[in-house]
């Protein structure tokens, strides 16, 4: 049995400066929750990259687990989990006497699970990517087979994928079976009649991943195996899916449940005379809920109407949709639905609270993400609007916070800020801007001071600064020196964030909360395969 | 003719000052019935130096249905592998019309080439000192004749010194353009505001007005982030500290006892920056301008006007009495023969 606390003051009784392994864990929740891979304002990717593999490493040297586990919290980018998962999978797990400081706070069998966690929560085509990256960084242990074997082979969606990313799981399958060992299945599979040693093999390399093993089971998946290393006759294919990708060659109306963009490959390859609108037509029963949300343009001009569900899309998302076509009563019903559902995951429990909105010019953002940074301003706003039981709401403008106002006009943050103060009993202020002050540059500032020294005001301000995306290019301002700038990339997922602060404080006390946030939530994770019953944790006292 | 500041601002308010480090903006908001919405974008206008075929000879091209104005000190940056040129003054482009504009210069010193009208093309306001320079000198025929002062605003604001000895403007745009970007990004545009009055450290550097709203927004980026936004970099370079805003009032924390006291004490301050503003633009407002015809337009009532004076200078363009566009900088010449004689 493993006591966390007990473990956690154990290996962190020997470091000195408790604080600093703080600050390399928030430093590398700053690139977790930014790191996009892609070039910055100030740096070009080259530069972040290393300047991420640095903070990576620095923090994997301290355990293992906690970079793991922070991996798994809300808010950590998809670039960052593959990186975390290169990371542990690249390297491999040795116990080392010196228990106090290299032995990592969680047994080995909760990695594993960590792993499939991080998997589990990246989108399909990232996920293959990962599986890709591995042979470049030639990552191929047994504990990467046993990861990736599983995942692939026990996927409901196995079909699905096979027509979808074909190519990308015939990479991935070959990396984990080894070149050699890839053609040696793939002409077993060709061959109706196996021998006794060609049964072993595909026991070894196929089967024993397989968790259902019914007969009808593993012929599926051995179907889907001999589909994407194109093993056998079109003819041959019993399974819907495959029968429908081969039909549609010769007949486009048949393409119907295949992935859209596999449809449109289909349309422009074999019937490129077919109008590319008719892709809408045939695909929209197969499109993601994603994919319906972002044609619903393209639809309405080839008057194609594709129905979509707006309760199962990013709050953001759904901003950024009612710009473009409206706040229809869903559309705001959905809105209020998942501010409501994100606030109550929020540690914060206010009766009144102060919001103040800069919904200046400025907050139109830039040129390449024009919508996307007032999204995140109203999500945020919408949001926190219901993390009290009563609020207050300013904006520079002047105007009532609609949806469909757009930015307008300068900063002045000063003279909200003085009537969201004096609102009787406000027990906590949230301003949502981009922190350019310009009506007058430290107004703000000085107002707050002035309230905190004459009018003895002690409430807590938070700024959120709506940042469209890690290559945001205007670093982060402060309004004022007790209120530190807070990036909001999306609203739903700001546990990262806010664990953050936490940590910043209180390094042990955050880490037992990293815990005890994250350890239930692998355990949700499905289970992949047959393992040793893991060694108990406990999370009470000494 | 004479006229006044007054009078090109006629129809204008001022708005709120924005102020961010070394500059400062007073927006001047139109009244709705002063909005000559006949004019559109310049963007639209269409350059070429290969119809020409001379460097230091831009042609110009609007095939609009509606008149624009080639704004005061424009720079055309090319992706072709051609000479960026840049043009001094204003020019009035009629609708559906097409000019040769022989006083351009190069902006790009050892690229040769000539630029079509269908290469991706770019338009740019020169930066505050070379603009100054391509006024003074618009209407010189020499194509180099920018070359010098790019050079010294290169090595002023600090370009790699690999490149500083080049008259090249477009380093300046790749170099600094981040820093640009978010020099910008202190700054914002209005509701109906057309022009603005721009100070720098505390002192008049331009002021600026467009025929509409729409205009001002196509013009408000090139012109606040790289002509004026070059001043300020420049300021900041030489390590300057910011003057405090013109009329930055702290607020009288000693008289503040609770909030009340402090919105009280924080809209004293509020009035009092809204009124010295109001009072440097009363400063100046009435000083005379000298202005002489630089163009009319063919068949119709449109002129476009340089204008001297005691302390600026610059061009409009007007209607009759009314002015649709202007750009007034301060005259370094004027200065000198205004400034007090040497005395101990």
């Amino acid at each position: 049995m493993v006591n966390l606390p007990v473990v956690i003051k154990r290996k962190f009784a020997n470091v000195a400066k408790v604080k600093d392994v703080g600050q390399k864990i928030e430093t590398c929740m700053s690139i977790f929750g930014n790191d996009m891979d892609r070039s910055s304002h100030y740096n070009t990717r080259e530069e972040l990259a290393i300047k991420s593999d640095s903070t990576h490493q620095n923090l994997f040297e301290i355990d293992r687990s906690i970079y793991g586990c922070l991996a798994c919290l809300p808010g950590v980018t998809d670039i960052s989990k593959m990186k975390v998962i290169y990371k542990l999978l690249g390297n491999s797990w040795i116990l080392n006497p010196d228990f106090h400081v290299t032995t990592p706070i969680l047994p080995m069998e909760y990695e594993r699970k960590i792993i499939d966690y991080l998997l589990s929560t990246l989108p399909a085509n990232r996920m293959f990517n990962t599986f890709i990256n591995f042979i470049d960084l030639k990552i191929n242990n047994a504990r990467t087979r046993k990861t990736v074997l599983p995942f692939i082979l026990n996927s409901p969606n196995l079909a699905w994928w096979s027509v979808k990313y074909r190519s990308k799981l015939k990479k991935s399958l070959s990396h984990c079976w080894g070149k050699k060992m890839t053609s040696v299945i793939c002409e077993i599979m060709e061959s109706p009649v196996w021998s006794s040693k060609e049964e072993d093999i595909i026991l070894t390399n196929i089967r024993k991943h397989i968790v259902d093993s019914t007969i009808n089971n593993i012929s599926h998946i051995e179907e889907c195996i001999c589909f994407i290393f194109s093993l056998l006759p079109e003819a041959s294919y019993t399974i819907p899916l495959f029968k429908t990708f081969f039909d549609a060659k010769t007949d486009f109306s048949k393409a119907k449940g295949l992935p859209k963009e596999i449809i449109e490959g289909i349309r422009s390859t074999y019937h490129p005379t077919i109008d590319k609108a008719k892709t809408l037509e045939v695909a929209k029963s197969s499109m993601t809920s994603k994919e319906k949300r972002l044609v619903q343009n393209q639809a309405v001009k080839s008057g194609v109407e594709i129905e979509w569900d707006p309760n199962t899309q990013p709050l953001v998302e759904l901003f950024i949709y009612g710009f473009k076509m409206g706040f229809t009563p869903e559309i705001r019903s959905s809105i209020a639905w998942k501010a409501k559902k994100a606030a109550s995951l929020l540690p914060f429990n206010y009766n009144c609270v102060g919001l103040l909105l800069d919904d200046s010019f400025s907050m139109s953002g830039s040129e390449d993400q024009k919508l996307k940074a007032l999204a995140i301003a109203y999500a945020t706003i919408e949001m926190l609007s219901y993390i009290g039981t009563d609020v207050s709401m300013w904006t520079t403008s002047g105007r009532d916070f609609h949806y469909e106002n757009k930015p307008i006009g300068h900063s002045n943050l000063a003279h909200p800020l003085i009537r969201v103060l004096r609102v009787d009993r406000v027990d906590a202020i949230f301003v949502v801007s981009d922190g350019y002050e310009n009506a007058s540059e430290g107004r703000f500032g000085e107002v707050l001071k002035i309230a905190r020294d004459k009018c003895k005001i002690s409430v807590p301000v938070y700024h959120f600064n709506p940042v469209a995306a890690a290559e945001s290019k205007i670093a982060l301002r402060r309004l004022a020196e007790d209120v530190v700038p807070t990036p909001v990339t999306n609203p739903e997922k700001m546990g990262l964030t806010l664990f953050k602060t936490m940590l910043t404080s209180d390094p042990k006390a955050g880490i037992i909360e990293l815990f005890k946030i994250v350890l239930p939530e692998l355990e949700k994770t499905k289970e992949l395969y047959a393992r040793k019953i893991p060694t108990a944790l406990t999370q009470g006292g000494e | 003719m004479d006229i006044t500041i007054s009078e090109v601002l006629k129809g204008c308010t001022p708005g709120r000052m924005q102020s961010a480090g070394y500059m400062q903006i007073v927006p001047l908001i139109s009244e709705p019935d002063m909005i000559d919405k006949r004019f559109g974008s310049f963007k639209g206008l269409l350059a070429s130096t290969k119809r020409t075929t001379n460097y230091g000879t831009l042609y110009l091209e609007n095939r609009n249905d509606f008149p624009t104005i080639f704004p005061m000190g424009v720079g055309v940056l090319t992706s072709a592998v051609a000479q960026n040129h840049a043009y001094g003054k204003v020019k009035l482009m009629t609708k559906m019309s097409e000019a040769t504009l022989p006083n351009a210069a190069c902006i790009q010193d050892s690229q040769g080439g000539m630029f079509n009208s269908n290469d991706k093309q770019t338009m740019t306001i020169l930066p505050y000192s070379i603009r100054e320079k391509a006024l003074e000198v618009k209407e010189q025929n020499e194509f180099r004749k920018l070359w010098p002062a790019i050079k010294q605003f290169n090595s002023d604001i600090g370009i790699n010194s690999d490149y500083r000895s080049m008259g090249h403007l477009e380093y300046y745009l790749d170099e600094f353009a981040d820093r640009l970007d978010e020099f910008i990004g202190q700054f914002e545009i209005v509701p109906n505001q057309v022009g603005a009055i721009i100070l720098l450290n505390g002192q008049v550097a331009g002021i600026e007005r467009a025929p509409n709203y729409d205009f001002w927004k196509d013009l408000w980026k090139p012109l606040i982030r790289e002509c004026y936004g070059s001043a300020s970099l420049i300021f900041a370079k030489k390590g300057e500290k910011p003057s405090p805003p013109l009329g930055r009032m702290p607020i009288n924390d000693f008289l503040v006892k609770d909030l009340a006291s402090l919105e009280i004490e924080y809209n004293k301050a509020e009035d009092f920056e809204e009124d010295t503003v109001k009072n440097l633009i009363r400063n100046f407002i009435q000083q005379p301008f000298v202005a002489t015809r630089e163009e009319n337009e063919p068949n119709g009532t449109i002129c476009v006007d340089h204008l001297s004076g005691n302390q600026f200078t610059g061009q409009i363009v007007r209607d009759g009495a009314f002015v649709v566009y202007a750009s007034l900088i301060p005259d370094k010449k004027a200065r000198f023969n205004t400034a007090a004689n040497f005395a101990i």
